[in-house]
């Protein structure tokens, strides 16, 4: 045998396949994969969440309570307890004959205009909701739909899901989980489902009646809302809110099928000091 | 989101850069097998008895080659599947050429023409910043470097074909 001169084999050690191609196919496998795994994750924490017992419910999330001293609550920011949003709560709670909660009331400091039911009892206004709103009944709504969220315990199944999500992405996505959580956090685990919401407004509408005598108002924030619904698609979408103008029709069906009265006289706006 | 936007943006600058590092390494590689494919290299433990060699060195030489960021997530995305992991393979590929071709021209420089006993370990020093995954390969070749007398024409030089062992 003698010695020729060759060059290196270049046929066999690199595949030809386009890394872009590799890319592609597997950025779509991987989306279709955690789609699924994501939507059983959230079906799961769905069904298994409300079951929770109360005391389980209270035992865990009882030292969780609003406190000026507290800089970054539920890693929202600061949140202020504040008595006279407790008053009204409880008024309207009074209204809800089985509740277990003794609910606490805080003021999130945030011009975003948003209201939210924490596990424990906790319901969040944010400052910017405050400002916009311009009478109590209005006021009393936002609040009895979130008491609507406990009684239906909407508020264990957002953090079901957004646990068990966490988890999926935390297994699955290694280096990857930090970018794709904040994606899936902001599309599905904070926001509640519209059947959720449509039923919270439901219950908010029941409790408002039972309250005043009439249901007035209680579409006003959600008017404002959509005036202001000149927001991308992306926002509209990622908005934990069902889009307003929906939300009005069905809770304005909803007042007529029972025959309450919306359009009343409204109360003067609450005095809420906060900083 | 901003967080999607930083990796989309990491993504498509790592593919560009990467791509363009690896077509010029390739490009280089190539050129310098061409100017020293005439070199014999094999892995002969002993040098044959009719090769008329008269000095000997060990040679050495390693190369680490660096993942880059879009290889390292399009290799993730493949580890949850299963498969050839492609965008891993130019880099090995290019590692062991690198490392033969310094092995070479550090025999060449030295005076010598051929190298015999040629051998290929990989081992891992870099870590990435996230514990567990690699950071790049890295290959150290090493042989023994001979002069032998190829008599103004390298055709000469015959290769043994080894005996069959017998068991």
């Amino acid at each position: 045998m003698k010695f020729k001169a060759k060059l290196a084999d270049e046929t066999v050690n690199v595949s030809k396949v386009h890394p872009l191609k590799e890319f592609t196919t597997l950025i779509i496998g991987f989306s279709i994969f955690l789609a699924v795994l994501l939507i059983l994750a959230s079906s799961f924490a769905n069904i298994v969440a409300p079951l929770v017992p109360l005391k389980t419910e209270k035992r865990i999330f009882s030292g969780l309570k609003p406190d000026s001293t507290n800089e970054n609550f539920f890693g929202l920011g600061k949140v202020s307890p504040s008595s006279e949003l407790k008053a009204l709560v409880d008024k309207l709670a009074k209204h809800w004959p089985q509740n277990p909660y003794d609910f606490s009331v805080g003021i999130l400091d945030s011009n975003e205009i948003n209201a939210m039911a924490l596990p424990g009892g906790t319901i969040i206004v944010s400052s910017g909701l405050l400002d916009i709103v311009d009478s109590e009944n209005e006021l009393a709504f936002v609040l009895a739909h979130e008491i609507g969220h406990f009684h239906n315990r909407d508020h264990l199944k957002g953090l079901g899901r957004g646990l068990l999500s966490s988890l999926v992405l935390g297994i699955v996505g290694g280096q990857s989980s930090k970018a794709l959580n904040s994606v899936v956090s902001t599309l599905s685990v904070s926001s509640y489902s519209r059947r959720d919401e449509a039923r919270a407004d439901r219950f908010g509408l029941e409790l408002v009646q039972a309250q005043y005598g009439n249901v007035s108002g209680s579409t006003e924030l959600f008017k404002k809302l959509a005036e202001n619904e000149n927001s991308t698609l992306l926002e509209r979408y990622t908005r934990s809110h069902p889009i307003s103008k929906i939300r009005i029709q069905e809770m304005m069906d909803y007042a007529d099928k029972h025959n309450w009265l919306r359009k009343e006289k409204l109360l003067p706006a609450l005095i809420i000091n906060f900083d | 989101m901003a967080q999607l936007i930083a990796t989309l943006i990491m993504l498509l600058l790592t593919f560009v850069t990467g791509n363009l590092i690896e077509r010029r390494h390739y490009k280089k590689i190539k050129m310098r097998e061409t100017k020293f494919k005439d070199m014999l290299t094999t892995n002969f433990e002993n040098i044959p008895y009719d090769w008329n060699a008269s000095e000997a060195r060990l040679v050495t030489s390693n190369v680490v080659i660096s993942l880059d960021y879009f290889k390292r997530f399009v290799a993730n995305l493949r580890k949850v599947f299963g498969g050839n992991i492609v965008t891993y393979e130019p880099l090995l590929d290019r590692a062991r050429r690198e490392a033969i071709l310094r092995l070479k021209e550090k025999a060449r420089a030295r005076g010598y023409n051929a190298i015999i006993n040629l051998r290929l370990e990989t081992s891992q020093i870099a870590n990435s910043l996230t514990p567990k995954q690699t950071a790049g390969v890295e290959i150290l070749a090493y042989g023994t470097a001979i002069k032998i007398n190829l008599n103004n024409d390298n055709t000469d030089v015959k290769i043994p074909i080894p005996e069959p062992l017998i068991q």
